[in-house]
């Protein structure tokens, strides 16, 4: 745009170069040309920020859900590709109607159980880590009836955020749902050290969640009939069975003075 | 010109963009940086917004999740329970 300085000129800054004052002189006439691209790119400049600075703000979101790319067999790929919208759905309404539970980078998924390998049995899974207050007796209790407790009070309502799209719970190439809670063991929460998650993995096949859906099992029968594994940090404390306690906390608890965004409706 | 547009324009959408919150929210959230990470955070930053006009967004949890974590925690990976 600006023209090159003459030989010898100054090029001191803030001097003018030469050639400014007649550019000067053109400016009234040049307006679209030469004034309104600098005003053009300011605005554009100014709408990029901003759309950036949204696109950051959203992109968090959108990293929970796996990559196609990072899918190793056709299926699984697939099935991804299909039903993305409702890996999307199910993304924000945890993100925006559970608040209190979080969603890790790409813990939503059609992966497949390592127990169930070589077989490419793809289950829809989620993972999410529940954060909660620190409770005394919760601490005391025997890893497998915390495990009872978590499993009673989020694996139901999950499992029905999983489901909502009945073209998908009745799709042959899905074959079950994971669901992965951690929760913080508080009993090594000492300052200083690094937090250790507890951690169960509950796989339902197909069959078991529908006959759950549809009624015709109850919460109890279900437990009774899935697999369940559990990690103490990153030590496997093999397959856990669970009691199953009444909880309708997902449904009742609202965090207090929560502004759901505009637009987002929570069941 | 075009460096101070630009400039301008930076600072304009600095502010817009982090300029949601109230003075009362950010005070709120800045005196207690870890309350997250503490394991008490839902009850604790609750009580701190009582008759306040105040409200948590989404964002907020998100921001103070971020900023308060502990590190990494000692967990079992997803690659140890689910294939790709």
């Amino acid at each position: 745009m600006s023209a090159k300085p003459s030989k010898g000129a100054s090029t001191a800054p803030f001097e003018h170069p030469p050639g400014s004052l007649r550019r000067q002189s053109r400016r009234s006439k040049r307006w679209f040309l030469g004034r309104a691209p600098s005003r053009v790119a300011a605005a554009l400049g100014l709408a990029l920020l901003l759309l950036g600075a949204r696109a950051q703000a959203e992109a968090p979101l959108d990293e929970k859900i796996l990559p196609l790319d990072q899918y190793t067999t056709a299926k699984g790929r697939a099935l991804a590709t299909k039903y993305a919208p409702d890996l999307k759905t199910l993304n924000a309404g945890i993100y925006h109607c559970m608040p209190w539970v979080e969603v890790d980078k790409h813990s939503i998924s059609f992966q497949r159980p390592r127990h169930l390998l070589p077989a490419d049995s793809r289950y829809l899974s989620l993972r999410i880590f529940i954060e909660q207050d620190p409770s005394p007796v919760f601490a005391r209790l025997p890893l497998q009836d915390r495990a009872s407790a978590m499993y009673s009070r989020y694996v139901g309502p999950l499992l029905r955020r999983m489901t909502k799209n009945p073209a998908m719970t009745a799709d042959p190439d899905l074959e079950g749902f994971t669901i992965i809670l951690d929760w913080l063991k508080q009993s090594a929460a000492t300052k200083g050290d690094r937090p250790v998650h507890e951690t169960i993995a509950v796989f339902i096949d197909r069959a078991t969640a529908a006959d759950f859906l549809a009624g015709r099992v109850t919460a109890r029968e279900m437990a009774g009939g899935v697999k369940i594994l559990g990690w103490d940090g990153d030590t496997a404390v093999g397959a856990l069975r669970v009691t199953l306690y009444k909880d309708d906390f997902v449904a009742t608890y609202k965090v207090k003075n929560y502004q759901l965004e505009p637009g987002v409706i929570c069941p | 010109m075009h460096i101070r547009t630009f400039l301008l324009i930076g600072t304009t959408a600095f502010l817009a963009t982090t300029g949601c919150a109230s003075k009362e929210e950010w005070q709120t959230w800045k005196e207690h940086p870890s309350h997250f990470a503490s394991g008490e955070h839902l009850t604790f930053s609750i009580r701190n917004r009582e008759g306040s006009t105040a409200h948590v967004t989404r964002q907020d949890i998100a921001v103070s999740r971020d900023e308060g974590w502990w590190g990494k925690p000692i967990t079992v990976s997803t690659e140890q329970i689910l294939e790709r």
